[in-house]
């Protein structure tokens, strides 16, 4: 029987005394089903639901186009690399929190198979293994609030939120901090890293035997942390280093907000192309998210804009510049993917990569998630064929889950809440 | 149709009627055994041929269908019930296909079928299609509609569960002489559902008001087959108290139900289409009487609907406005009244149950004599009485408390002496209440991680760090290593804010020798410091204590920081750090001493400020979205000044001994010259503060007390105009800690769009004559319109687009009243005046304070706390003597199970009874060392604690302390306690008292105000 972590924590807290301290997570089947697969996975996600009528392309199948001055628009030039996917509904799932929470969880908790973890975590915990970083998370000012419902996509377990590094200054540090020095000093200071790392342990063990049956949850998340940053510690592949981001003025600044995003989307291809991590995501903002969207030209917050009645012209076109913003950011992620080679195959990065832009809500107005749309680019190894648009009657977007899950190489049938249904998304491959 | 309306709660489609376990309640009073609305939605909802379900009558052949089945189920049944409700989820692709349920409208003959089916399947000794929807059944109903006892649409139910056994209906006009309700037939899996224990128009069905007056009707006992709600003793609706009607009209409806519930559930209000309707004021109760009686009858997994739905305890929730909570009175009076209504309250005590917080108290446990004031007159003249319940019990658990990003700061700062911005940083933590310290909250995650292991090394490695400040000993003189070890020790206590163990002492010497293999003595030491910073030691603030009896007693190092976070944020300094190594801070008279210096100590400013920032979520402030075009002025530097104004002003306060009302009423501010010129003041005289603010009189200006400054202004207002929603949530949620739930879905709240022929509060006062909004936002925006005055950029204005303001509002129940004002100034003096407001304040401090106590348990502390507030005299400072003097301060409850558990260690902690401690006097000499002693050799004594002992044997763990000027190789003489079998880090000489203990080569040497450990076990 699988076993989840959460459910290891939560249902043997009697029997932690004796057993050992702290278990390695098991690992996820890793089984390919299907034809094509991607290595990587990469979760892109902008806030604040849509207004259909703003962003739906007009046609159907591989016979579609984007309206001029549409939200979607600015894909036009990677058309050949999307498959997009209207018309699925988080089920059981309402409002900024809820669709913040069911977006990429499929509302799983810890008892079902994928306990609760969002699928960017789900396929790392199956492929992550060999990597330097499991997954890496980059976001842009997600954090102002603190860590909460509303600002957290990516979890690690049921109500464990992973926290996405909104500094790419520090992101930066952390993946190639140590490449401009000597192989003899980097071992050097990966040694004494790793000493630090077993004396947190070691001294955490001691702290175990004075708790009792108390905060073992902590202990537990701290370990595993430990774990992360030991990981993080295996020398780097070499690769080109990238250059410093630079990033002038406030991180919380919402002037900032395009240059951060650009200097984040950078460090991430980079990553990849440095094979440090198989999963990543970038988090733009969040739910309910206030930032003004300057470099789109407007000045009021998005989250005031995604309410805009029709009849509210000023607002609708600040809205419809604003989330077309975040479509050129997703160009050019995509763009970046396709134009950098991976040094694996010689192909591109792109070729190998499944990407996957989120939104949390439907229609923004009504607080609903339903038809909540999605963009997928790259054909996960021929998996999918692109250039389509796809539309849905309300299926539960967990059939959209099992599929990335599959496309990933997972054996999934079955994501979140499994009473949604099982299967892929049907359609799509 | 109506009936329709009336007989269920409509609470919307599937969505959201789910329970999900990050949003399901976990007050108190659900340790009953009670099935969590999680777990019940986590499990499905049948669960195929699972245990307990047996066929209805297994003894009966085929069962025969009745001759009209099909057009019952086609023209009643389906309609009514099946078409109506339950096929919105039990559908194909619905939410509910998994179950046995399965509808199909384009089938009903099929349907009907299925329908039979699971008519005649018994679950738990219910009929399982009876108590899936009215919620009877253990696992629940996942989520969707729900069916009311005695309703029309259960009436038809029950005739389906009648058909499907093979009972059908008499020829019409034969009713069998019952009262025609088919669920009273005497259905053999009927037990005794509660509604069925009335007449049958009893079930709070306000619509029909020929009912009204039957509730008094007790003479309806002949339903004898069923049992009732509660146990078999009584024949009549059991145990209603006598005079319950007229305790329902003097205590429940003015305290309770008028002034909680009838903001929505009254005539045209948002729950008008529920079954509790509350009277227009003055109007006759009967009809409501009737219903909360019926509504208390239905049961619930967690009790009485009447009871369990306001506390957001059934399946469903509470769909929206305000809730009654555990631990207040007005949870203890509804309780009362539903246990009284089911037959399960011992009455003859009428009286009491008027009085606030006391009821089923009996039998707690006294007063804890650490605070006298039970009793205490409050400001308000009302005698407060401390919830005896609360009084002496620890309510946290034994706990770590990670540091948050400003007490790594702080204590870095502390401890090197270098300035850190490192935690501004960190990975941001859930958010609860508004707080950023909550105890659950705080732990490591894997991006933190990393930031800890980056902010340690450029701690330790800053160009800044003297290190001599940090070593207690000279190596050339004494040589590397054992200054390493004497650093450790001087160096890891101020870390750990408590002694290394021997093993952590050893274990980092280790690491020192590992790195100084290879490196000079500077970058050795410097990397020792980034491990230690990088330990759970200094990462935790350990609330795990010593036991004492069934509780666990914090530590005198785990005590002095206790104090330090709570008033600097920081660690403890050299005074607490003296206390506690005498084991003084046990003392709460010690503890009060301390209190107050590190009041008037420079470290305790700012700590009005770190509360207050999130008490009225002033964090918010710097990036809370305003329109740069309407308001152009509002630059990042005002902002900032506002911050800074409202600092000074708390922090003037609070160090001050101002009080609630000079916070809301003071004539004074401060302000930079910058911000004078926004508001329109004078930029004051005097000279300036480092910042440029000065201290300036708001008399004759519109500005002055809290209310009316720029920070909370701005918070709360919309990017465009001015929001009295969010000011009047912001009054209700962090002023007066009234719950507000959040707005339901499927609910365009957009704020009405801005219109320059209209005042804002015309605007939103059309928004809110929908009385769907209505029942919530009569309770938040009366409060607002007190502020349009200011505009969203916390600027005053006379009129609005040329408009005239009116600015009269009302505080709808507060202090037990209403309250209309006119203005911010009389708002402000309300408040300043309201007991409530001074409750709040003191409950947000505990909120801060202990670092998240169950929400339901600082119900239970409140009225304790709030007293000895008032009692300490209601300076805003008082506050800090409040907690400090709460058990929960120095207490801490082991987990169920653990005082039995193996690896509990009691560390030294000096008892009451202990005698006098001072090093100078012998003591204890022939006394095992059971707990602590004190073993003087001049001004080196040795601390022993006992860590684990098995009754024949123990072990210890020993602190050889010196208080002297001048290193001395150790050596102390005690009693060990028996025959020692195994000792380590010393060397044991002689017997008995006599027993010599001299140091090992590594530690042999103890250092001026340092300490060395040694430990040893014995038999005895």
């Amino acid at each position: 029987m699988k076993l989840s972590r959460r459910r290891f924590l939560g249902g043997a807290a009697a029997t932690m005394l004796a057993a050992p301290f702290y278990r390695l997570l098991e690992r996820e089947a890793y089984a390919a089903t299907g034809t094509g697969t991607a290595r990587r996975l990469v979760v892109f996600f902008s806030p604040n639901g849509t207004v259909h009528h703003l962003r739906r392309p007009t046609g159907i199948g591989t016979f579609f186009g984007f309206p001029a001055g549409s939200v979607l628009e600015p894909l036009e030039p990677i058309r050949e690399h999307l498959v997009l996917v209207d018309g699925l509904d988080f089920w059981e799932a309402s409002n900024h929190e809820g669709g913040m929470r069911a977006m990429l969880t499929g509302n799983g908790t810890a008892g079902h198979a994928t306990g609760g973890r969002s699928v960017d975590q789900v396929v790392a915990g199956a492929i992550g293994g060999s990597s330097r970083f499991a997954s890496l998370e980059f976001g842009v000012q997600t954090s102002a609030w603190g860590g909460g419902v509303q600002t957290r996509m990516s979890y690690s377990g049921e109500g464990a939120f992973v926290t996405p590094d909104d500094d790419p200054l520090h992101a930066w540090q952390r993946l190639f901090g140590t490449l401009s020095q000597d192989a003899q000093s980097r071992s050097l200071l990966a040694m004494r890293r790793r000493s630090i790392l077993d004396l947190a342990r070691a001294d955490l063990e001691d702290l175990h035997a004075r708790l009792g049956a108390v905060e073992q949850t902590k202990l537990e998340a701290h370990l595993a942390s430990l774990e992360r940053v030991e990981s993080g510690l295996v020398e780097a592949t070499a690769c080109t280093l990238p250059p410093t981001p630079e990033v002038t003025g406030g991180l919380q600044d919402h002037h900032n907000f395009g240059a951060v995003t650009k200097a984040q989307i950078d460090l991430m291809v980079a990553s990849l192309a440095c094979d440090m991590t198989r999963v990543a995501s970038l988090q733009l903002g969040h739910t309910v998210s206030p930032h003004v969207i300057y470099d789109a030209g407007v000045s009021e917050g998005h989250h005031t804009l995604s309410h805009a009645g029709d009849a509210d012209d000023a607002g609708i076109d600040g809205l419809r510049r604003a989330e077309r913003w975040f479509a050129e950011q997703f160009r050019y992620l995509v763009e970046r993917l396709a134009a950098t080679s991976d040094p694996e195959t010689g192909g591109t990065l792109l070729d190998g990569t499944l990407v996957v832009w989120a939104k949390e809500m439907g229609d923004s107005r009504l607080h609903v998630c339903n038809d909540v749309p999605f963009v997928l680019a790259g054909s996960a190894g021929g998996r999918f064929e692109t250039g389509r648009y796809l539309r849905y009657g309300g299926e539960s977007h967990t059939h959209l889950l099992v599929s990335i899950c599959q496309a990933m190489g997972l054996s999934t049938s079955t994501f979140g809440n499994p009473s949604y249904g099982s299967g892929a998304l049907p359609g799509l491959v | 149709m109506r009936s329709l309306l009336l007989g269920l709660l409509l609470l919307g489609a599937c969505d959201d009627l789910r329970p999900t376990a990050a949003d399901a309640p976990t007050p108190a009073g659900r340790d009953d055994g009670v099935a969590d609305p999680a777990d019940a939605a986590d499990a499905p909802a049948d669960d195929g041929d699972g245990g307990g379900l047996v066929p209805l009558d297994p003894e009966a052949p085929a069962v025969e269908a009745c001759a009209d089945d099909a057009p019952f189920f086609a023209e009643q049944a389906w309609p009514q019930v099946f078409g109506e409700h339950c096929i919105a989820c039990h559908r194909e692709r619905g939410p509910a296909r998994d179950t046995r349920l399965l509808l199909d409208e384009d089938d009903l003959d099929a349907t009907r079928a299925v329908v039979w089916g699971v008519a005649r399947l018994v679950e738990h000794g219910q009929p399982l299609l009876r108590a899936k929807p009215t919620l009877t059944h253990p696992d629940g109903h996942l989520g969707g509609e729900v069916l009311l006892q005695g309703s029309p649409e259960l009436a038809l139910l029950d005739e389906v569960l009648d058909r499907a056994a093979g009972r059908c209906p008499a020829p019409a006009g034969d009713s069998g002489g019952d009262t025609g309700l088919p669920g009273d037939t005497g259905l053999p899996g009927d037990t005794g559902t509660p509604g069925d224990t009335g007449t049958p128009g009893d079930s709070g069905d306000t619509g029909d008001t020929g009912d009204s007056g039957d509730t008094g009707d007790t003479g309806d006992t002949g339903d004898t087959g069923d049992t009732g709600p509660v146990g078999d003793t009584a024949p009549q609706p059991p145990g209603l108290c006598e005079d319950e009607r007229a305790w329902f009209d003097d205590t429940l409806m003015p305290e309770v139900l008028g002034r909680t519930c009838a903001g929505c559930h009254r005539a045209g209000g948002a729950a008008s289409a529920t079954r509790l309707v509350l009277p227009a004021a003055g109007g006759s109760t009967d009809a409501v009487y009737a219903a909360a009686l019926a509504l208390a009858r239905i049961d619930t997994p967690a009790g009485g609907f009447l009871l369990a739905k306001p506390m957001d305890l059934t399946v469903d929730g509470h769909g929206g406005g305000r809730q009654v909570r555990a631990g207040t009175a007005s949870h203890d009076l509804l309780r009362d009244f539903v246990l009284s209504a089911r037959g399960e309250l011992a009455c003859g005590t009428p009286g009491d149950s008027g009085d606030s917080g006391d009821v089923g108290d009996t039998g707690s446990v006294g007063d804890t004599g650490s605070v006298g004031d039970s009793g205490t007159v409050g400001d308000s003249g009302v005698v407060v009485d401390p919830d005896p319940a609360c009084g002496d019990v620890p309510e946290l658990p034994r706990r770590l408390r990670r540091l948050t990003p400003v007490e790594y700061d702080r204590t870095a700062e502390d401890l090197l002496g270098v300035p850190s911005s490192h935690g501004q940083a960190f990975a941001s933590d859930v958010v609860v209440d508004g707080y950023r310290n909550h105890a659950d909250a705080l732990q490591v995650g894997g991006l933190l991680a990393e930031q800890l292991a980056s902010a340690a090394e450029g701690l330790a490695f800053d160009p800044g760090l003297d290190l001599d400040t940090l070593i207690p000993c000279d190596r050339a003189e004494i040589g590397e290593r054992d200054c390493a070890s004497a650093f450790l020790v001087d160096f890891g206590l101020r870390a750990f804010r408590r002694p290394l163990t021997v093993a952590e002492h050893d274990r980092y010497l280790a690491f020192f020798d590992a790195v100084r293999a290879d490196e000079g003595w500077a970058d050795s030491v410097r990397w020792v410091i980034a491990a230690l910073l990088q330990s759970p030691g200094f990462l935790y603030r350990a609330e795990l204590g010593a036991r004492v009896g069934d509780d666990f007693q914090l530590t005198d190092h785990e005590l002095a920081s206790e104090l330090s976070y709570l008033v600097w944020s920081s660690m403890p300094d050299d005074e607490l750090f003296d206390l506690a190594a005498q084991g003084r801070l046990q003392d709460p008279e010690v503890r009060r001493d301390q209190l107050a210096r590190m009041l008037a100590d420079p470290r305790a400013e700012g700590v009005m400020w770190r509360f207050a920032s999130s008490w009225l979520m002033l964090d918010r402030l710097a990036i809370v979205s305003r329109s740069t075009e309407v308001y152009p002025d509002l630059t990042a530097a005002v902002r900032a000044d506002m911050a800074g104004e409202t600092e000074r002003f708390l922090e003037g306060l609070f160090a001050g001994g101002g009080s609630l009302d000079d916070l809301f009423r003071s004539e004074h501010t401060f302000v930079t010259a910058r911000l004078a010129t926004y508001y329109g003041l004078p930029s004051g005289s005097g000279a300036a503060d480092g910042a440029g603010f000065r201290e300036v009189s708001t008399s004759g200006s519109p500005y002055g007390g809290l209310l009316a400054q720029g920070s909370l202004l701005t918070t709360f207002a919309n990017p465009t105009d001015s929001s009295p929603v969010h000011r009047g949530v912001m009054v209700r949620e962090r002023l007066l800690c009234d719950d507000l739930p959040p707005p339901p879905a499927n609910l365009d709240i957009s704020p009405p769009d801005v219109d320059p022929t209209a005042t804002t509060r015309e605007r939103f006062e059309q928004h809110r004559a929908d009385p769907s909004c209505a029942g919530c936002h009569d309770l938040i925006d009366p409060i607002g319109y007190g502020f349009e005055h200011f505009d969203g950029a916390g600027r005053y204005r006379a009129e609005e687009h040329g408009l005239p303001l009116d600015v009269r509002g009302e505080v709808v129940d507060l202090d037990g009243g209403d309250v209309p004002f006119d203005g911010l100034d009389e708002l402000a003096g309300r408040l300043a005046g309201s007991p409530q407001v001074r409750a709040c304040y003191v409950q947000q401090w505990a909120r801060y304070g202990f670092g998240g106590l169950d929400e339901a348990q600082l119900d239970c502390r409140l009225s304790h706390l709030d007293a000895t507030f008032a009692g300490e005299g209601g300076r805003l400072d008082d506050v800090l003597f409040a907690l400090l003097g709460d058990p929960a301060f120095g207490r801490r409850v082991g987990a169920p199970g653990e005082l039995d558990a193996p690896g509990v260690v009691d560390v030294a902690v000096p008892r009451d009874d202990q005698p006098d401690r001072d090093p100078g006097d012998p003591g204890d000499t022939g006394e095992p060392p059971v707990d602590t002693g004190w073993a003087p050799t001049g001004d080196v004594y040795a601390v022993v604690t006992v860590v684990n002992d098995w009754g024949s044997g123990f072990c210890t763990d020993v602190q050889v302390h010196n208080d002297g000027d001048s290193a001395v190789a150790w050596q102390v003489s005690f009693d060990p306690g028996g025959r020692i079998d195994n000792i380590w880090n010393a060397q044991a000489a002689g017997q008995g008292g006599g027993t010599t203990f001299t140091g090992a080569s590594w530690n042999e040497m103890v250092w001026p105000q340092a300490v060395q450990s040694f430990g040893y076990c014995a038999s005895r």
